[in-house]
């Protein structure tokens, strides 16, 4: 069992397939991911727009929008959402809009209601967000003033006095941040915890070669290696402890050039991590070397099926994210059943949560999968003999 | 044997055979690989409808010169020509007439026996109803009827390399070269492939034959050149080659115990070279003579000594090799 | 069978393994898609976030505050324990948790009666805390609001309640800029910027499993040695990769629409053909890219390395992830050097075209030929090097 286990070692790292998927890769999408995210955190925080503001008549005879305007437009506000141009008509305002200068325009009708226009530009560069913001805002600026005219209606006397609007709108009621999980929540952490997922499913290929060298199939090379005195299950388990040792040892120098140059956060169990990853490893070099026992399977078959269950490990951006969680919402037992994702948990887990518990579950699911891999692997590996024709 | 069309190039003086005639010449060829000469000063020319051999252990430059010839390497110096042209990568019509049958099985593993064949001789045979004839006709040729739809991987090594020539001749080729086309085949394989190859000769192709089994290419080639380390060590027929050494017949005869006295007489013998004793054999060697084997019985009748069984072999071109270069043609170089 | 022939029915014998890459790439795209919001772009839809209440106070004050805010928003039931909170807030199954803390409807009626200030509430929000913004607004304004009412009209806690909720009937209204164009739906959208992706990836895997077979040594020699040019044999091979190319987009793309978008084949037809053009000219970029790899003479495995890699990183700079507004300024500035970066920005146009006109249209087809022109220049490379590839040394 040795002698197939360093057998294997050696051909791997001379082989650099393995390198390539279990290590540079990593490292490469490591740097452009490091180069993209101080964008990407924008994705989940940005509110802000460019407002087009129709300072007509109407506008001035509407009670407190323009303060509020002000206040929320103000380059040193702390309830800064917008931009904001004025116009001195609707179809300024319109024009501009049209041509992208400003994501929407207010205009106020003869009411005194404030109407939004905004442009489907905008709303398809950045989303419905930061409309939603501007339209709440203006809301609260509706609903105060409509409960300023109703106290001002039984109690005149207090507008007079400017306490009716000092009532509602001195900020009294505040909220505040707290944080439930270990280390605040990080829309970059998924990502670089996704690309190690990826990164583990696409090194499959080291188990998935090493695997299929012994099969009686492969040619001379398990032809040979079928003749030997050994019991098949034996080299299997030598082979597949060969590559996961490599496998592991690209992925841990993978995760530490992460942490190091990246500074993804991990949480502060380093033991964890490397429990995570060898975990991880394990898990696909048995499933690669299932998947070895299969004939008709190509190495590239491996990562057309990594790709595809990295979508569900929110690998894809925002998208594929808001798309992996709503299926772990929806059928939770579908999205565990996917070996990524619990890659992409444990370490999830170790970043956020006070408890092993969802950790250690997450890394019991790997190596029962792999254990369950290795089993099947074995049986189909007695199977097959040795068929020319 | 149709005669080939004169090509009319230049004449060179003191060529062994007019120029005119010879389907591929080759002058001083010279290739090398760093410090390593691969194929040293080597010059040859073939006559249309010969069937040349091509002798040497591993290593001695065979697959190199072939590899020159048909521009797949660059050579240092020298001069190819074929059908009486200079030879150049872009010599396409000269191309049209060569047949290639290369050492490694050259066939796509997605494409069956018959879109192999056909694949192939679509490069040199442009129209389709010719070329349904061609590929026909090379099928049956190798005996891969019955095995048409199949894929390379389901063939043995023996049908493999027929598919290989298959490939090589469905376009009749003038010029077919084969570069060692039975390495690893079965006996029934080889002795087809053979008989192949001497019918196509026999339908007029010219043929170089490289090979390092010489049972072979004795019994197919009527000129053989043999190879080593990159130069030509010997070349004429097979018989040529044989009566350049001194080597006759080796004698080998069972003997129980012999004593120094009679060996020294069967050594005394004329034309005896070496005589020795092996184990229970006694092993002669003979230059040329007529009676070298009545004449080794008879000392030992004469001495009295009881002999079993009696072998003579005829000089092989192993014995040239041996003779020439000190070695033997199978051992590694 | 002509070379070409040859090449297609090589490239045709690999079907299982290119229908099962080919197929699932397409399929993250297509599932892509289907994720993003459903709305046909006209409308405006508003952000309607994942919220949920804990409400540990139980007064009436409280219970308007939580129907308020989970009014408009999509309701989610976490337990009051805290590694409920930390896996709902963990994992954005909740955007927002608002947790109303015990006593705070006394509170605010005091404070509102003395004119302090009123009692904090705590709230937990996701990564995704752009919407933890929006939802402070909304909380914040109606508990002001209650506040207000209770300190100038007082009365009992129903009272304010129901006074505050008479003031907060209506909201702004929003509409979308008149649009003429009718516009492509979001979800195609969504899934035609991250087909670069797959179209790229599996148009090289498939060049590169072509490669292999083709250019075996033994086989390679073989028709080196025919009369067969280098111009031919390089023609054949573009011809096959060209048609590789428009496979991968024709099943790409065409997926897509008819998942996606056949309804913008009738109302928008001038977007869905930029589109179109826009992917076909990247899948031809990754026909080139695959010919320049056969031609360097790339082995499979690295082939498919090149391929996952090279497509991953093209894609993630061309802004096809996050869209090219989120890209950071100087990855931008190297961004205008991948393709991807130009088919992300036709795209992107042509969701949001207010009008069909030239002046519109123009724009978005000039950066069509420029990507166009990465795709001719990687050719160009490639045919060069082809036909110096006409004789090679052997190692």
């Amino acid at each position: 069992m040795l002698a197939s286990l360093r057998s294997c070692v050696l051909s791997l790292v001379r082989d650099k397939a393995l390198l390539v998927w279990a290590l540079a890769f990593p490292v490469i999408m490591t740097l452009i991911f490091m180069g993209m995210f101080s964008g990407i955190g924008g994705a989940y925080s940005a509110v802000g727009s460019t407002l087009g503001v129709v300072r007509d008549a109407n506008y001035d005879a509407a009670v407190g929008l323009d303060e509020t305007i002000q206040a929320i437009s103000g380059p040193e506000s702390s309830d800064h959402v917008c931009d904001v141009t004025y116009y001195d008509g609707a179809a300024d305002a319109k024009a501009a809009a049209s041509a992208g200068d400003v994501d929407a325009y207010l205009t106020v009708s003869g009411d005194g209601m404030p109407q939004l226009h905004v442009t489907q530009a905008s709303v398809a560069e950045g989303g419905s967000l930061p409309t939603s913001v501007l339209s709440e805002v203006l809301d609260t600026y509706l609903h105060t003033r409509s409960a300023v005219e109703r106290v001002a209606a039984t109690r005149p006397e207090l507008l007079a006095n400017g306490r009716a609007i000092e009532a509602f709108t001195s900020g009294a009621v505040q909220t505040v941040r707290l944080s439930a999980t270990k280390n605040p929540p990080s829309p970059d952490a998924r990502y670089y915890y996704a690309l190690l997922a990826m990164a583990a499913g696409m090194g499959a290929t080291a188990g998935m070669e090493s695997a299929r060298r012994l099969l009686p199939t492969a040619g001379p090379l398990g032809a040979r290696q079928t003749l030997a005195a050994v019991p098949r299950w034996r080299m299997l388990v030598g082979a597949l402890l060969g590559a996961w040792l490599c496998e592991f040892v690209c992925l841990l120098v993978a995760a530490l050039f992460m942490w190091g140059a990246a500074g993804v956060p991990f949480g502060d169990n380093a033991p964890g991590v490397v429990g995570a990853i060898a975990a991880s490893s394990l898990m696909a070099c048995a499933a690669g070397a299932l998947c070895g026992t299969v004939p008709r399977m190509e190495t590239g078959m491996i990562s057309g099926i990594t790709c595809l269950l990295s979508l569900f490990t929110g690998l894809y951006g925002t998208a594929s994210q808001q798309l992996a969680d709503s299926i772990e919402a929806a059928m939770p037992v579908l999205a565990h059943a996917n070996p990524l994702w619990q890659t992409t948990n444990c370490f999830y887990a170790l970043l956020y949560y006070d408890t092993p518990d969802a950790f250690l579950a997450s890394c019991a699911a790997l190596l029962g999968m792999a254990l369950a891999f290795i089993a099947v692997a074995s049986l189909r590996m007695r199977r097959t003999s040795y068929d020319h024709l | 044997m149709a005669p080939l069309p004169q090509t009319g190039s230049s004449i060179r003086k003191g060529a062994n055979m007019g120029a005119r005639d010879a389907v591929v010449r080759i002058d001083n060829l010279v290739k090398r690989y760093g410090d390593l000469v691969a194929v040293d000063h080597l010059s040859l020319s073939i006559a249309p409808g010969e069937v040349f051999g091509l002798l040497g252990p591993n290593g001695s430059g065979k697959t190199t010169t072939i590899n020159c010839v048909l521009q797949l390497l660059s050579y240092d110096h020298g001069d190819i020509q074929l059908f009486g042209e200079a030879m150049r990568p872009t010599s396409y019509q000269l191309k049209r007439r060569i047949g290639v049958v290369p050492q490694e099985v050259a066939v796509f593993d997605e494409l069956t026996v018959r879109e192999n064949v056909d694949s192939f001789c679509a490069l040199y045979v442009g129209d389709r109803a010719r070329r349904r004839e061609l590929v026909d006709d090379a099928i049956a040729f190798v005996g891969l009827e019955k095995f048409e739809g199949f894929r390379p991987k389901k063939l043995s090594g023996g049908l493999l390399r027929r598919l290989n020539i298959a490939c090589g001749i469905a376009h009749r080729p003038e010029l077919i070269i084969m570069d060692e086309p039975t390495v690893a085949v079965d006996p029934q394989s080889r002795e087809s492939i053979l008989s192949g190859i001497e019918r196509l000769n026999a339908e007029g192709a010219t043929v170089i034959y490289t090979s390092h089994y010489m049972e072979e290419v004795e019994r197919l080639c009527s000129r053989i050149m043999i190879m080593d380390h990159g130069r030509s060590v010997a070349s004429g027929t097979a018989d040529e080659l044989k009566g350049m050494i001194g080597t006759g017949e080796k004698i080998s005869v069972e003997v129980g115990r012999m004593d120094e006295a009679t060996l020294e007489r069967v050594r005394s013998l004329d034309h005896v070279r070496t005589a020795e004793t092996d184990g229970g054999m006694l092993r002669v060697q003979c230059a040329s003579g007529a009676h070298n084997l009545a004449d080794v019985l008879g000392v030992l009748g004469d001495a009295g000594l009881p002999y079993g069984r009696v072998l003579s072999e005829p000089p092989t071109l192993n014995d040239v090799f041996l003779e020439i270069t000190g070695r033997a043609l199978r051992d590694e170089a | 069978m002509t070379t070409f022939r040859t090449y297609l029915r090589i490239f045709l014998s690999h079907r299982v393994y290119i229908a099962i890459y080919l197929v699932m790439l397409s399929l993250v795209g297509v599932f892509i898609g289907l994720s993003a919001s459903p709305a046909a772009t006209g409308e405006y839809q508003e952000t309607s976030a994942n919220v949920a209440v804990i409400d540990r106070d139980g007064s009436e004050l409280s219970s308007a505050l939580a129907r308020r805010v989970l009014a408009g928003n999509n309701q989610v039931d976490v337990a009051d324990e805290r590694r409920a909170i930390q896996d709902s807030v963990a994992r954005d199954r909740v955007s927002y948790l608002l947790v109303i803390p015990r006593g705070w409807g006394e509170g605010l009626m005091d404070a509102a009666r003395q004119g302090g200030k009123a009692p904090e509430l705590e709230t937990y929000v996701s990564y995704y805390s752009g919407m933890g913004r929006l939802l402070d607004i909304e909380v914040t304004g109606y508990a002001d609001g209650l506040y207000g009412m209770a300190a100038t009209l007082g009365g009992g806690a129903a009272e304010v309640v129901s006074a505050t909720d008479d003031a907060w009937e209506g909201s702004t209204q929003v509409s979308m800029v008149e649009q003429v164009a009718s516009p492509l739906p979001a979800s195609l959208v969504t899934a035609a910027e991250f087909a670069s992706y797959p179209i790229f990836s599996s148009a090289m895997v498939c060049i590169a499993v072509l490669m292999s077979s083709v250019e075996r040594r033994p086989v390679r020699d073989r028709r080196l040695a025919s009369p067969e040019s280098a111009r031919t044999r390089n023609l054949a091979l573009l011809g096959a990769c060209a048609t590789i190319g428009l496979v991968t987009w024709a099943w790409t793309f065409g997926l897509e629409v008819l998942v996606l978008g056949r309804s913008s084949l009738a109302d928008s037809p001038v977007q869905l053909a930029l589109v179109g053009a826009a992917l076909l000219a990247y899948a031809l970029v990754a026909a080139s890219v695959g010919f320049l790899a056969g031609q360097l003479g790339v082995s499979e495995s690295a082939a498919n390395a090149l391929a996952n890699i090279l497509g991953m990183v093209m894609s993630f700079l061309g802004g096809a992830w996050t869209g090219l507004s989120l890209l950071p300024d100087q990855l931008v500035a190297v961004a205008h050097f991948t393709p991807a970066y130009w088919v992300t920005r036709v795209v992107e146009g042509a969701a949001g075209m207010g009008r069909v006109t030239a002046k519109n249209v123009m724009p978005l087809v000039g950066d069509i030929g420029i990507c166009a022109l990465f795709g001719i220049a990687i050719l160009l490379v490639g045919l060069v090097l082809g036909r110096s590839r006409g004789r090679s040394e052997l190692a």
